[in-house]
Parts: C-alpha cells; structure tokens; sequence
C-alpha cells in the first residue's frame, strides 16, 4: 500500500491526479499539500513513499521542495508533473533525481512511476 | 519602439506558435479525454485599438478567461478565452460528469485556472525550447467578464510587478501579438482562442532569438 504525497496548489490538480492515480494503484494511500511549506510539515509527519511535486507555486517551487527533500527524506521516489515542460526544468528535476510527468498525465507515464517500473 | 517583422520573422512566429499551440493542443486533449481540432493560427501584430476591434469583430461578449505572465528572452502576458456560457461543460470535462452540480460550480474558478496553466505552459514552453531559451511564467489569474474588460486585464502588469516602480504595459509600452486560433473539442461544442501581448521592451531580444533560428535553419 504506496503512500503517496500530492503536492500542488491547485486543488484541481490534485483531484484530477488522485483519481488517475487511484485507478492505478486502488490501494494507495494520499496526502496532499497546496505548497511546499505545508508539503515539508506533512513528510516531517508522515512516511510516504512517493511524491508528485508541482514545478509552479506560490512562495516555493516544486525544484526547491525536492531539494530539500532529496536530504531530509532520500528514500522518497519523486516526480514533477507540471506543463512546464521546457528542456531547462526537465534537466534540473532528473539531476536532483526526479522523474519527469508532463501535465496532464499520460496514464503510461505515471503507471511507469507508480509502480517503478522503466516508463 | 515598434515590432515590425520582415516576411521571414513573421514566417518564423507563425511556425513558432504553430508548434506551441500543437503541443498544447495535444495536452489539451488529454484533458479532456476528446480529439481537439485546431485552425491554422492566424498571427497578427497590432496595437491595442486594433486589438479590441478584432475582439469586438471575433470573441464572445461574455469571456472566461485565464491570464498568465511570462518573462525571459520575451515578456508579456498570454490568455486563454473561452465563451462564459461554455465554462461549466468544461469543468465537467475535466473533473467528471460524476461530480454533483454544486461542487462543479464551486471548482470552475480553479479549474479554469488549472486548464490555463497547462495550456499555456504547454505553449511558451515549446517556444523557449524551440527558440533554447529559458521563459518563467507566473502563477495563472482567472476571469469572467466582457470582452471590453478582458483586454486591460491581458495588459495588466502581474500582481508581483504591480508593486514596482516599472511601468505598466499600456497602449504605449505593448504590442499585441494576436494568435487566433480557434479549437473546439469533438464531442463537445466548446471553442476557445489565445491571445498573446508582448511587452514591446523585450521586442529587441525576442528578434535577436527569432533571427538566431532563421540562421540556425538556413546554416
């Protein structure tokens, strides 16, 4: 039973992604945060598994969450899912190790992340 | 300062936009589960009385809409126009036929934001990549009014610039780069249009990236 973190501040995006993810994994378990600070309070928490981060927010980004997480909690698998899908912020997700998701979601692509497994 | 292109400038936009509003197209359709039919974009430069003639002649009287800003080797603002009455079939498009009548209503804000930001990122992200240049986006910004209103919200500097001693983008410091393109969905009678205002104060290095790809192409 993964546990996974949702972080977006859209509340849309964050529906739409549980419902797809849900009809990936049934058994997963969600937590979500509209931002990076309430994301940061939530995994120091919690154990959670997995991540999808939101590259655009207020205050933060989903870039420097994921940085602060590659140390505060290493064994969290991420991803970013944004629309932001520039060459610039692709490349910074994979060297702080994340997966990439294009926003929205192609079903392979997250089933890819989800279960581990070569997208 | 003015952005007057030659043929070949204006050819490269055209392809530029033609390639962004693919993608985004693309993204789009996944959206909303249904094949979305694109136009040929039709790319104009005009000033802002122009501009609110093609709105008069082109858009719905009653818009939802969604603004984002952008900055980097261009500057300006892009938005997303939907016909108002038409909103709430998009929400439901994308958030499900399930969800009961109220809460739709409650999310159409967020959703239509949410609809911008993947449309328009989708767009000024294949540009820059097109372009290998960097373009950071703010967060998006809804609206819902008449076409009269849309235009000085399009023009307005973004809530963190506002503060600022920059001026605004007005008349005088913006041009319009008027995108129309109209996309409806399959099943769905929705069709939306795009519209880009460029902050004339980037016009130098948005060129100067527009004539590195034109050599790039003929190199």
């Amino acid at each position: 039973m993964p546990v996974i973190l949702i972080v977006d501040d859209s509340r849309v995006a964050r529906l739409s992604l549980r419902r797809m993810v849900s009809a990936i994994a049934p058994d997963a378990e969600f937590l979500e945060a509209g931002s990076v600070d309430e994301a940061l309070s939530v995994v120091a928490g919690a154990t959670i598994d997995l991540a999808v981060i939101d590259y655009n927010m207020p205050e933060k980004t989903g870039l420097e969450l994921a940085e602060d997480l590659r140390t505060s909690a290493p064994s969290v698998r991420l991803a970013l899912c944004t629309a932001n899908i520039q060459d610039a912020v692709i490349e910074r997700a994979r060297n702080l190790g994340m997966a990439f998701i294009p926003k929205p979601p192609d079903t392979a692509v997250l089933t890819a992340f989800i279960t581990g497994s070569a997208p | 300062m003015t952005m007057i292109l030659t043929a070949d400038e204006q050819d490269v936009v055209t392809e530029l936009m033609n390639m962004g509003v693919g993608r985004a197209a693309g993204a789009f359709s996944r959206l909303v589960n249904d094949e979305v039919i694109l136009s040929v974009p039709e790319v104009a430069f005009v000033g802002i009385a122009e501009a609110q003639r093609v709105f008069d002649a082109s858009i719905p009287d009653v818009l939802a809409g969604v603004r984002q800003s952008f900055d980097g080797f261009i500057a300006g603002a892009a938005a997303l126009l939907f016909p108002e009455e038409r909103s709430l079939e998009l929400v439901r498009a994308i958030i499900g036929e399930d969800m009961p009548a109220e809460e739709i209503s409650e999310l159409e804000q967020e959703t239509l934001a949410e609809i911008g930001n993947i449309i328009l990122n989708n767009c000024l992200a294949t540009i820059a990549n097109a372009l290998h240049s960097e373009i950071s986006s703010s967060l998006p910004e809804t609206y819902t009014g008449d076409k009269q209103g849309f235009l000085s919200f399009l023009c307005d500097p973004p809530p963190e610039a506002r503060m600022s001693a920059e001026p605004p983008l007005d008349g005088s410091s913006s041009v319009l780069l008027l995108v129309q393109i109209d996309f409806s969905l399959r099943r769905r009678a929705i069709q939306g249009f795009l519209a880009f205002a460029i902050d004339l104060r980037s016009a130098a290095s948005f060129r100067a990236k527009i004539n590195e790809y034109l050599e790039a192409l003929s190199g």
